[in-house]
């Protein structure tokens, strides 16, 4: 029995069609009783995505009642039928269901389908009310001053959440429903007029270019769309704050929302958009400029420290002054292991109790501080397995790649690192140069929807860099980024 | 038609300019007025460019293969066009070998030159695999860096308080004839000359107006890089010492010491010199295989394997780096290689261009 088949004109039928489309699934509930003129009528939902008081208030109740002061107006089943849809049923959203993809959908999304014997078509009355988040402080992405809401998994509280922000009328949102199977609600946002037309177009073309069963975070979605596959850099940021969604669709990006995740997208993107938090733009000008620094010299850092160190002792300790290299040496005198596979090991170490970190359960987050802090660092100096100096680097490295807003660029460094140091045991600061190139050859080469990924330092545009390294004071920034924004450039009025 | 930038343009010019320039002392045989060797092969090279940038804008959408086709007719041009590709390719050759004995010589004395050669010509070839554009764009990312350390490097000699003004004084002892035949001998060509490479790539700008504004000012920073290393070097060594030394800008840069803590700055010089040879060996490498796919009609990609194996397999010739040195000074001055390709060639151009002068618009508007 195909999905896409029309409904029927026996409700007795159409009851036996859903049960054997749904396996006769417990928590699809088919109530069924008599409407105006004794008419069999049934109402149709699914147990828990749905507000029973409202069936109760709003549909079941009106119809009955309906049924009982006009029982002679039970005409042509048509006439009834836009009886109840225009008179009886007091819900804001109502349509009509006509076929079976249509229905199972509906009711899905928390609707509520009124089946009259004799009718060709359903009603579908917007009655969904299931347990939710509400909008609560983003967990990944805090700030001390700024807006405070997060995303939902809910994609309607999102978009609301982004009108209530921008409230123009070239705010423009595009719907797609993308999976087979889970039939997920994606829509685009952008600002007519400003956004590149070129790139809206890009994205639903690449949108409707999936195909897949399923999409159930924004993640599966940016590992379609995206350019390039084989990259550690990511070339869609993603974020759960409103706030810098509106700011990003405000300078001419686009932002992609999906249901059932609080992550949003947003795109084109460039790599020093992954350097800049929202709230690089609710502090002063000067601090947010000093941290944009701190955070690109700890990117730097969180890659290189390792591979540095490893270069400088085992191949050039003579750039190490004199006295620092009294006390390293010292210190690897008693370490078994070559300084490689010690650094190799404490990394290793490190990822380990990071992820064991995510990964487990909350009321044991003390063991894992007390075995990493104590055993696995201080023990294992004194043990004599590792160096104290390497314990330090290791340790520095991991506090920087925290500093990095965006978590996804934190891990292609992570996975550079790795690959930096085996060139840094083997060759030394040659190696670490080689991969260094090799790194700004691929991140030349990288696109985000066209645009190259490490604008606007190369290709250089001088009006984007007050927001890029620094950040200028609001005053100044009169343009939107070029790349971005097609046209309409200005801001606001230079003063 | 891949298009570069005059920001990129600029950068590329830079970076191609410094190069490998400052690690090497300039006219050290002038003693004291090695700094002036620079500044009088700096001004005779800017009318060398000058006749460059007179050819380019007389036939702005055309590029060295372009011309010499044009001008010379199909097979004298097809001839010169291959002299030129070899000639690319050999100093590009050159670049590599300097590269890997420099690093033998420097940081890794016990690595084998092979493998290092290997990864410098493995990333040469990856970035032209990626294209023009992304190299152009590579160069325009790390000319940044690559002042910024200069900077910082000049900075430090300052605060440490090496430097010596006496060292390049008196001025001019023995007159000017020194410095001129000093100048005329080798750096004219090297590095001021080589702008002829970008005879290939000048085409591609997409500011054509541009043109001369940003090849000239880009020619200056870089030649303001080099002359003040070269005085660094002067006035920190003696007028002596670099004469000997293989590297000049390494040996000063160890005797820089600031509070007993800031001292040792060779990484910088070490990544300064990666830079540079990287980039100007790539490009060379790139005008050879831009030159060999105008010559056959085809894609420049496809060339980058087979002229990497030729240059790889042509660096082992010299055994020793001194050999290799000595080389290059036969091929420059007993073959007179440098000013064939830089002077004659492009001034029987010109000389063709101001004949058939009144036919070259209708024919660069149809091409």
């Amino acid at each position: 029995m195909s999905q896409s088949e029309l409904l029927s004109r026996s409700l007795q039928h159409n009851i036996e069609t859903l049960k054997s489309l749904t396996g006769n699934s417990s928590d699809i509930i088919i109530r069924t009783f008599q409407g105006a003129g004794g008419l069999p009528m049934a109402v149709i939902y699914i147990n828990g995505l749905t507000d029973s008081a409202m069936i109760n208030d709003n549909i079941m109740k009106p119809i009955m009642l309906s049924g009982r002061t006009n029982e002679n107006t039970a005409k042509a089943s048509v006439d009834h039928f836009r009886t109840v849809r225009d008179q009886v049923v007091s819900i804001c959203a109502a349509s009509e269901i006509l076929r079976w993809d249509a229905f199972i959908l509906t009711i899905h999304n928390g609707n509520t389908v009124i089946l009259g014997d004799g009718w060709n078509q359903g009603i579908s009355a917007s009655t969904a009310k299931w347990e939710q988040r509400s909008v609560e402080e983003p967990s990944s992405q805090t700030v001390i001053r700024g807006p405070k809401e997060g995303f939902t998994e809910n994609i309607g509280i999102n978009v609301a959440l982004l009108r209530r922000k921008i409230k123009s009328k070239n705010l423009w949102k595009i719907d797609r429903r993308i999976g087979t199977e889970t039939q997920t609600d994606v829509c685009i946002m952008y600002l007519k007029g400003t956004a590149n037309d070129d790139v809206v177009t890009e994205v639903l073309e690449r949108l409707d270019r999936i195909k897949t069963d399923s999409i159930l975070d924004s993640c599966y979605l940016e590992e379609f769309i995206q350019d390039k596959t084989f990259t550690p850099f990511p070339t869609i940021i993603n974020t759960e704050r409103p706030d810098s969604v509106a700011a990003s669709i405000l300078e001419g990006q686009v932002a992609l929302l999906v249901d059932g995740t609080p992550f949003a997208l947003i795109l084109p993107v460039t790599f020093f958009k992954f350097f800049s938090a929202s709230e690089d733009y609710y502090q002063r000008f000067d601090i947010s400029t000093f941290l944009r620094i701190l955070r690109l010299g700890s990117f730097a850092v969180s890659m290189l420290l390792p591979s540095l160190y490893l270069a400088i002792t085992t191949f050039h300790q003579e750039m190490v002054p004199t006295t620092l290299l009294i006390g390293l040496a010292a210190q690897r005198e008693g370490v078994p292991l070559p300084a490689f596979y010690e650094a190799l090991l404490m990394e290793v170490t490190f990822e380990i109790l990071r992820e064991a970190g995510v990964r487990m359960p909350r009321a044991i987050g003390s063991a894992i501080s007390i075995v990493g802090a104590l055993v696995l660092g201080q023990a294992a100096v004194d043990a004599g397995l590792v160096s104290a100096a390497m314990v330090i680097v290791v340790s520095f490295t991991a506090i920087s790649s925290f500093v990095i807003p965006a978590s996804n660029v934190a891990v292609a460094a992570r996975l550079i690192r790795f690959m930096l140091m085996m060139l840094a045991a083997t060759l030394g600061l040659f190696g670490i140069m080689s991969g260094i190139f090799f790194l700004l050859i691929h991140l030349s080469s990288i696109r985000s929807f066209g645009i190259p990924y490490l604008t606007p330092i190369s290709p250089f545009i001088p009006s984007n860099i007050k927001d890029t390294i620094v950040r200028v004071p609001w005053k100044l920034m009169n343009t939107r980024p070029r790349l971005f924004a097609k046209n309409n450039y200005r801001r606001q009025k230079r003063r | 038609m891949e298009r570069i930038s005059k920001f990129q343009l600029g950068a590329m010019i830079i970076l191609f300019q410094i190069g490998s320039t400052p690690l090497f002392e300039i006219g050290s045989k002038a003693k004291q007025d090695a700094w002036l060797v620079v500044v009088v092969s700096m001004l005779l090279g800017s009318i060398l460019l000058t006749m460059f940038l007179y050819i380019q804008r007389r036939e702005p959408e055309m590029n060295l293969s372009g011309l010499f086709m044009h001008y010379f007719g199909p097979w004298i041009g097809r001839f010169l066009l291959l002299f030129y590709v070899s000639v690319f390719a050999y100093e590009s050759m050159r670049n590599l070998r300097d590269f890997g004995d420099l690093t033998i010589m420097t940081i890794l004395p016990r690595t084998p030159i092979s493998l290092i050669m290997i990864i410098i010509l493995s990333l040469t070839i990856y970035s032209i695999y990626k294209g023009m554009e992304v190299f152009f764009r590579v160069a325009e990312f790390i000319v940044w860096g690559v002042l910024f350390f200069y900077f910082v490097l000049f900075a430090m000699y300052l605060i440490s308080g090496i430097i010596v003004f006496d060292h390049i004084l008196p001025v001019l002892e023995n007159g000017i004839q020194p410095v001129i035949k000093e100048s005329l001998s080798g750096y004219v060509w090297f590095p001021y000359g080589q702008m002829i490479i970008f005879l290939m790539f000048w085409n591609y700008l997409s500011e054509k107006t541009l043109l001369v504004k940003t090849t000239v000012l880009s020619f200056v920073v870089s030649g303001i890089v080099i002359l003040i290393t070269n005085m660094i070097n002067l006035m920190v060594l003696g007028p002596a010492l670099p004469d000997i030394s293989s590297i000049p800008l390494l040996q000063s840069v160890q005797l820089i010491q600031i509070a007993n803590i800031l001292e040792r700055f060779d990484a910088f010089v070490i990544l300064l010199f990666y830079a540079g040879i990287f980039i100007k060996s790539t490009l060379w490498f790139l005008a050879a295989v831009l030159g060999l796919s105008q010559l056959f009609q085809t894609e420049y990609r496809k060339f980058a394997l087979p002229v990497g194996a030729i240059i790889y397999s042509l660096t082992f010739i010299p055994p020793n780096w001194q050999t290799h040195v000595e080389i290059g000074e036969t091929i420059a001055k007993k073959y007179m290689l440098n000013p064939i390709y830089i002077l004659f060639i492009p001034t029987i151009l010109m000389i063709i261009m101001w004949i058939r002068g009144p036919s070259n618009k209708s024919s660069s508007q149809s091409s």
